[in-house]
């Protein structure tokens, strides 16, 4: 049978609306990421598994449906021990929100501020940046950062483009087959790590879903230590190469990965939010990798700059409050914690691995930076400082002093990395 | 812009369509041309400005040229002459620029010792094809071929967005006159150039972009100096033989479909390659309008088979080292089309020998199983190189082909790339192509494909089916990635 050239292209566009019509209501209704949880009214915060692996997406959403007043912005440290709980925050509870991100360059905590803010205005933002992103290598972001799903402030374009992209995403042969999985096993996905506010649960992601921790701690830092290392030998030791250690780059780099962290600093200057920056506690295995790999003056350049930048803010904006910043990087009882033996079934008190802190510690970085005190925790007097022009010099010179005595205090501990560090260089030169 | 992108599918064609229909049903034929040359140069701008200022500054050029060869039709020979070397030489000079500097200026520095800054420039997307086409436009001026001409067409023939970035490279005559438009188009061409474009966009969609992920790991593990496995080194291979073939070809359905919808019939491009029985007939079967062009305007005028066997054999390799050159501007693209350039002698010399050594008679099964497999063998170690990072890569990757391979990690399914090109092998083997399915092309193939032919694509069906497929490719062209790292 033959049909008239008009209907022909009817037909095809008809069966592609309704193909793409139903597929698009489908995933709306079963919500595979938790993007806008629609037939959750009461509340409720059903476990979405596929969000899981989407953590940018299903963050990108939650701050578009929970407008947030407060965010943490930082990499996986911030996003596993920071608790939106503290009492520190200013603002209501349901509009505090942890937009922190595993691997988030600070081009991408850039986009998600801008995100945020667009959202609904901010009024607290707590910013974690981790060493190497004090660098001046070029910004980048990852393959899975997808700028089209966020606002911006004063886009009206852009904006409505994003609403595009939330159908191209609703359509999504991704998004269905993810639908698929979740109708089919129901929201039995395995433990529930990422919690409303957006925190990773150390407490379930560790001690559930890494099965090596459970295994041994000890043992699973001390692959951390390997991993970090193998990283850094790949890309150079240097903090302005060090970003490049994980994804390539997805976007051509204009800017440093510090003019980023300078961008930040100024839109919340420039929109009265109320920013407070630290440098986050990696323990000392992590410092010492730095250390032995030439990676140390980069960082104390970047910490250079960075109270620097805060400085020039502060004097070009007499009126109002300068910025905090608070460096723990330094050694102290929390980042010095001694590491349990190899195959040791023991937990550390302050750290799952050598780069994640537990939230005793992500507390007391909250109260040094928001000033609050918890007489049943106080902070240890040697866990953090504040940096400042007249302060940075002594502390770097203190870190410097500290290291050497690490280094004099625990030999086995030098030694192992020493020798982790040469035999991953042996395996390398093996692998060529 | 992108045929397969939203915006392209879901604003632009349509709007163009409109406004274009509108116009010519109406009469006002060109201002429906115009319009058309107008949404053409609004589809290159959109990706970039200044590549959209040099189109049309070569454009002008090669006006001024052109007009004035027709116009000194009775003038000096010197004229003419120099005008058409000028406007080759020009259009040249300008795709050297572009694409050829750094790979020069990169091959000096090797040669003489000395460091030498490259150039920061970024190649004008399909100005490779388009300076094809200008080439045989002023060649054909010159020879006294060009019959129609006028302004309009002409901005329109070197723009037309369906065929603007990646072919197939269309010589003037067969689209010029068709731009002298009428107040209505074959009903049929435009269900059948919907179908056209729904079948290329879901090559390149479904298939091409699908059957990518079996190219990359033995590829990059050789870039990197690793020595992949027999099976995936040939896994990898097989699988881009097969991506280059359904993405490109997909292009080029696309393209001829989205002309279709306009009422302009474009040159076939691809029938079937892989069917090829020798490489000679690959050639005529593979990016056709290219070796058309090679043909007409490089091999011929280089001599062709007119001066001796061995003469003949140089132009086969001249003309394939230089087209391989047009495809990239790396060795590895030269090593392809020499080895190609080699591949079509000793097809000629096999074809002179044959009756020499008593090799005559029709051919059977058989005979046409082993040719058409040591031609798609032959196809497959080319495609080797053109897809390698370097010569060392290409090689690595030939050496683990022929058996002497190590192994790189897994980071696939063998079994599912396996099950997939075993597939697509047998449609690319077995089954007719786009062109032939829908009845576009290819009149002889089609006598057993008669009743899919006459109700093909115009049947109820056969839009449903479109449908279906366009509402796969759209539900694909947007990917939700993931993130699996919790460490940093």
């Amino acid at each position: 049978m033959r049909i008239d050239s008009r209907l022909h292209a009817v037909v095809i566009l008809v069966t592609v609306a309704l193909t793409c019509g139903s597929v698009l209501l489908s995933n709306l209704f079963v919500d595979p990421f938790g993007m806008y949880r629609l037939l959750e009214t009461d509340g409720s915060h059903g476990a979405k598994p596929a969000a899981y692996r989407r953590v940018k997406l299903a963050k990108a959403y939650d701050l578009r449906r929970i407008e947030p007043q407060a965010i943490v912005l930082g990499t996986s440290r911030s996003h596993v021990a920071l608790r939106m709980t503290h009492s520190g925050w200013k603002v209501p509870l349901a509009r505090r929100y942890n937009a922190a991100f595993d691997g988030a360059t600070t081009k991408e905590m850039h986009a998600y501020l801008l995100h945020a803010h667009a959202v609904h205005p901010l009024r607290q933002v707590v910013l974690g940046l981790d060493f190497w992103q004090l660098g001046r290598g070029p910004a980048w972001t990852r393959k899975d950062f997808n700028p089209s799903i966020l606002f911006e402030p004063e886009k009206p374009l852009h904006n409505a483009a994003v609403y595009a992209t939330d159908l191209s995403l609703l359509v999504s042969i991704d998004t269905t087959r993810a639908s698929i999985t979740l109708l089919r096993n129901g929201d039995s996905g395995g433990p529930q790590w990422l919690a409303p506010d957006g925190q990773r649960l150390g407490d379930v992601f560790f001690r559930q879903v890494e099965p090596t921790y459970s295994s041994s701690p000890a043992s699973y830092l001390r692959n951390i230590d390997r991993q970090e290392i193998g990283f850094m030998l790949d890309t150079g030791p240097a903090v302005a190469t060090a970003q490049r250690k994980l994804a390539p780059a997805t976007s051509q780099p204009v800017l440093t990965s510090f003019d980023y962290i300078a961008k930040i600093v100024a839109f919340c200057r420039d929109n009265d939010i109320d920013l407070r920056i630290f440098i986050t506690p990696a323990h000392a295995h992590q410092l010492e990798i730095a250390k032995q790999l030439g990676g140390w003056p980069a960082i104390e350049r970047g910490k250079r700059d960075l109270v620097d930048m805060l400085y020039r803010d502060a004097v070009g904006h007499p009126g109002s409050s300068a910025f905090t910043l608070y460096d723990f990087e330094g050694y102290s009882s929390v980042t010095s914690e001694p590491v349990p033996p190899d195959g040791s079934r023991s937990e550390m008190r302050y750290y799952w691995d050598s780069s994640h802190f537990k939230e005793t510690v992500g507390d007391w970085i909250l109260d040094r930076l928001f000033g609050t005190e918890r007489e049943e925790d106080p902070v240890p007097d040697d866990f953090g400082v504040s940096l400042m022009p007249a302060t940075i010099e002594g502390a770097l010179e203190k870190i410097r002093a500290d290291q050497s005595a690490y280094q004099r205090d625990q030999p086995d501990e030098v030694r192992f990395i020493t020798s982790l560090i040469q035999q991953i260089k042996l395996e390398k030169l093996a692998a060529r | 812009m992108l045929f397969n992108s939203y915006i392209f599918i879901l604003v632009f064609l349509p709007t163009t369509l409109f406004i274009f229909h509108v116009l010519r049903t109406s009469g006002r034929h060109r201002m429906a041309t115009a319009a058309l040359a107008f949404a053409s140069l609004v589809f290159y701008g959109w990706w970039s400005l200044q590549a959209l200022l040099l189109l049309l500054i070569l454009m002008a050029a090669n006006y001024a040229v052109v007009w004035r060869l027709l116009r000194s039709a009775a003038g000096t020979a010197r004229l003419r002459l120099a005008l058409v070397v000028t406007g080759v030489a020009g259009n040249l000079l300008v795709l050297g620029y572009f694409k050829y500097s750094n790979f020069f200026l990169e091959n000096w520095s090797a040669l003489s010792g000395t460091k030498v800054d490259f150039v920061a420039v970024v190649l004008p997307l399909g100005l490779s094809f388009f300076t094809f086409q200008k080439i045989a436009l002023l060649v054909d001026a010159y020879e006294g071929r060009v019959r129609h001409f006028d302004l309009l067409g002409y901005i329109l023939f070197v723009t037309f967005f369906p065929q603007l970035i990646a072919g197939p490279i269309v010589h003037h005559s067969e689209v010029m006159p068709q731009f002298a438009l009428s107040d209505s188009m074959r009903k049929k061409d435009f269900a059948q150039g919907l179908v056209l474009f729904v079948i290329g966009l879901s090559k390149k969609v479904l298939v091409a972009d699908t059957i990518a992920q079996f190219v990359g790991p033995a590829f990059d593990a050789a870039a990197v100096g690793k020595l992949p496995s027999s099976a995936q080194a040939w896994t990898a291979a097989l699988a881009y033989t097969l991506q280059l073939y359904f993405d490109f070809s997909g292009y080029s359905d696309m393209a001829i479909g989205l002309a279709l919808l306009f009422g302009i019939r474009l040159p076939a491009n691809f029938n079937s390659p892989y069917k090829a029985l020798n490489i000679i007939e690959f050639w005529r079967q593979w990016h056709m309008t290219l070796s058309r062009f090679l043909r007409d305007y490089l091999y011929v005028p280089l001599g062709g088979n007119r001066r001796g066997e061995v003469r003949r054999y140089l132009n086969l390799l001249v003309t394939m080292v230089l087209g391989g050159l047009w495809h990239g501007a790396a060795w590895t693209f030269v090593l392809w089309g020499a080895l190609h350039g080699i591949f079509l002698a000793i097809n000629h010399l096999w074809i002179a020998l044959r009756p020499q050594i008593g090799l005559i008679g029709p051919s059977n099964f058989f005979t046409r199983f082993v040719s058409r497999t040591i031609t798609f063998v032959a196809v497959v170690t080319a495609w080797v190189f053109f897809r390698a990072a370097d010569l060392n890569s290409a090689v690595l990757m030939l050496r683990a082909m022929a058996g002497v391979g190590g192994h790189v990690e897994a980071t696939m399914d063998a079994a599912y790339g396996l099950e997939t090109i075993t597939v697509l092998l047998a449609i690319v083997w077995f089954a007719p192509n786009s062109l032939e399915l829908t009845a576009y092309a290819f009149a002889k193939k089609r006598a057993a494909l008669n009743r899919i032919r006459f109700e093909g694509p115009m049947s109820p069906h056969w839009a449903i089916v479109c449908g279906l497929l366009l509402a796969f490719c759209l539900m694909s062209l947007t990917q939700v990635s993931e993130f699996l790292y919790f460490q940093f």
